[in-house]
């Protein structure tokens, strides 16, 4: 459909619409949180499709950003491994609302496992773009791996020692998991805003920052998990629990709006402003 | 300078003043592009040259060298009867080459005689000098102009002139052909490459490569469709300005025959200004000046230098070029 815009006016108005969809989105969140307009059941339905369909649409901008480059060109294999690694959340998300809305509390299993693969292939994806940005040799490259790897056991052990005394009635693993999780959101973001410092100021490091909101999100989490304030259902709610949530889906959402920004500029961008689509 | 032009047939013998300058009106109505020779009883000759119709510039040549005439004698020197003119339809890189030897200061004329294995040996050690060279050779019906930039450029720019029509080609001086059999007079006028046309053609010269690792490197950050766009943008921007440079993700196709080294340093600047504001709009400011660093830190030495030297005239880049000069000195 040619609707006479500009390549200009194009980005501007679809961001505007991603924008106003993904509030849309955090609002109708929040008020089922808060005012729980239905039935417990529906009520906690409805809260885990919409964290799937936050995760749905990271995952979806990702691929499209994938696609779109085409086969020979390098950030496409960056993109193949970002985008996988969220299908995976989106597999974790989808198993976590199965087991919530069937047995409640989901203790450590299923998704956890998709959660904690996807981190292996997010992680390649910065290795990726690094070795796009700076061309390092094979030793520099394994160099920077070892060190993200490292970096992620270490803050991990050290998360895990920090969380232990409030974690009494959690087991091993399951601290050990809710430790992994900040400790890998932090040391990703933290990678993933360094590369970006490269590209500061243009739009194809725009992805990268929805990891950061990832970092706060997850440490939220984790905490109130072990500490047992988490809720459960929206019947158990309380305020922080709220949050918690709410800012999970804030973080996919503001990495799908990174990757759908970044997509726009793949489709529209250096374009003469003149040009109608 | 008059070998050069000696293999050229007459097309009007024996005319007037008026009949040159009318033959001057009609290669503008035609928008003739190369060289017309005018030769007078006295031995004297001048060479006219014209770009897309534009009478440009006019020459006095002599044995070893070539003079300028300045725009406001034009019409005294050209008034003169009983001329014989020559003809010579250049495509742009052909007048480039002959322009280097109407222009250039020369510092002397050395003549040798030397075989058809000879010469490529003899042009491969001119090439390795510092010293930028023009080489007549001839034999026979057979007449070439070489172009060598030196500082050890290996690039030979050749117009070959046979039956009155020029042909041009670029070498590797490392993999000249031979030439035919047979035995050529070789002049070689030496030049000091400071001068402004050799800067312009070193400038040129060393321009495509830039571009070309730029958009590449460009293509490797951003993909092969913003590659793209941005070399549309760029082609674009310099047809706006009426200059024939088209770049294409493969490289740079330029077809702009410059007046002045301050015009080309204008439009090459241009091109670069604009490469890295668009660029900046995928990958940031900050990689796109790395981006050109990083290239320019790659290219052969003297290349370097000139852009560096002339984008530096430029504002807006003096701290990218202080900061290639600390690149290029860092261990």
């Amino acid at each position: 459909m040619r609707l006479g815009w500009s390549a200009g006016q194009s980005t501007s108005r679809m961001k505007w619409l991603a924008i106003i969809t993904f509030i849309v989105l955090v609002a109708v969140y929040t008020y089922i949180y808060f005012i729980q307009p239905f039935s417990s059941f529906w009520n906690d339905l409805a809260s885990n499709v919409l964290s799937e369909i936050a995760s749905l649409a990271s995952a979806v901008a990702a691929t499209m950003v994938w696609a779109y480059y085409e086969k020979s060109d390098s950030p496409r294999r960056v993109w193949s491994y970002f985008a996988f690694g969220l299908w995976l959340w989106f597999a974790g998300e989808l198993a976590w609302g199965y087991l919530n809305m069937t047995v409640g509390e989901v203790a450590i299993g299923v998704p956890d496992f998709f959660w904690i693969i996807a981190y292996f292939f997010i992680g390649q994806a910065l290795l990726e773009q690094y070795r796009i940005l700076f061309r390092p040799t094979m030793r520099e490259l394994f160099g920077r791996a070892v060190v993200i790897a490292v970096s992620v056991f270490a803050l991990t052990l050290l998360v895990f020692l920090l969380f232990k005394p409030i974690a009494e009635s959690s087991s091993l693993l399951e601290t050990i998991v809710n430790a992994f999780y900040p400790s890998a959101d932090l040391v990703l973001a933290l990678a993933a805003l360094w590369l970006a410092r490269s590209f500061q100021g243009g739009a194809l490091g725009h992805p990268w920052i929805g990891l950061l909101v990832f970092t706060f999100s997850d440490w939220m989490n984790a905490w109130l998990q072990l500490s047992g304030i988490y809720a459960w259902s929206l019947e158990q709610g309380n305020l922080l629990s709220t949050f918690s949530d709410i800012l999970y889906i804030v973080a996919y959402l503001v990495l799908a709006y990174g990757a759908f920004s970044k997509w726009l500029f793949l489709k529209y961008g250096l374009r003469p402003s003149t040009e109608t689509r | 300078m008059k070998d050069l032009f000696s293999s050229l047939p007459v097309v009007h013998q024996h005319v007037s003043a008026g009949y040159v300058n009318a033959l001057i009106q009609m290669h503008r109505h035609e928008l003739f592009t190369g060289v017309m020779i005018t030769k007078y009883p006295a031995g004297e000759m001048l060479a006219s040259v014209f770009w897309e119709g534009d009478h440009l510039g006019l020459f006095q040549c002599l044995e070893e060298t070539n003079l300028t005439i300045l725009r406001q004698n034009w019409p005294v020197e050209l008034d003169r009867a009983d001329a014989d003119a020559s003809l010579l339809a250049l495509t742009v890189e052909e007048l480039r080459v002959f322009q280097m030897f109407l222009e250039s200061v020369t510092d002397g004329a050395e003549q040798s005689l030397l075989s058809a294995v000879e010469l490529p040996t003899q042009l491969k050690d001119w090439s390795s000098l510092e010293k930028s060279s023009l080489v007549w050779v001839s034999s026979g019906r057979f007449a070439s102009i070489i172009s060598i930039t030196g500082f050890g450029d290996s690039t030979l720019e050749c117009v070959d002139i046979v039956d009155g029509s020029a042909h041009f080609s670029r070498h590797n001086v490392n993999n000249r052909d031979a030439f035919a059999g047979g035995e050529y007079e070789v002049v070689r006028y030496t030049c000091s490459n400071r001068q402004d046309i050799w800067r312009e053609n070193g400038l040129r010269l060393a321009f495509n490569p830039l571009m070309q690792a730029l958009i590449a490197r460009f293509q490797e950050l951003a993909g092969r469709i913003l590659a793209q766009r941005l070399c549309d943008q760029l082609s674009g921007w310099c047809a706006g300005g009426g200059w024939k440079i088209s770049i294409a993700s493969n490289g740079v196709i330029n077809r702009q025959f410059f007046v002045s080294l301050a015009q080309a340093v204008r439009v090459y600047h241009g091109i670069i200004k604009r490469f890295q504001e668009e660029s900046s709009l995928a990958i940031g400011p900050r990689l796109a000046e790395n981006l050109l660093l990083e290239v320019l830190a790659k290219m052969e030495a003297h290349s370097r230098e000139l852009l560096v030297e002339y984008l530096h005239s430029w504002h807006g880049l003096g701290g990218f070029a202080v900061d290639t000069r600390k690149e290029i000195t860092e261990p």
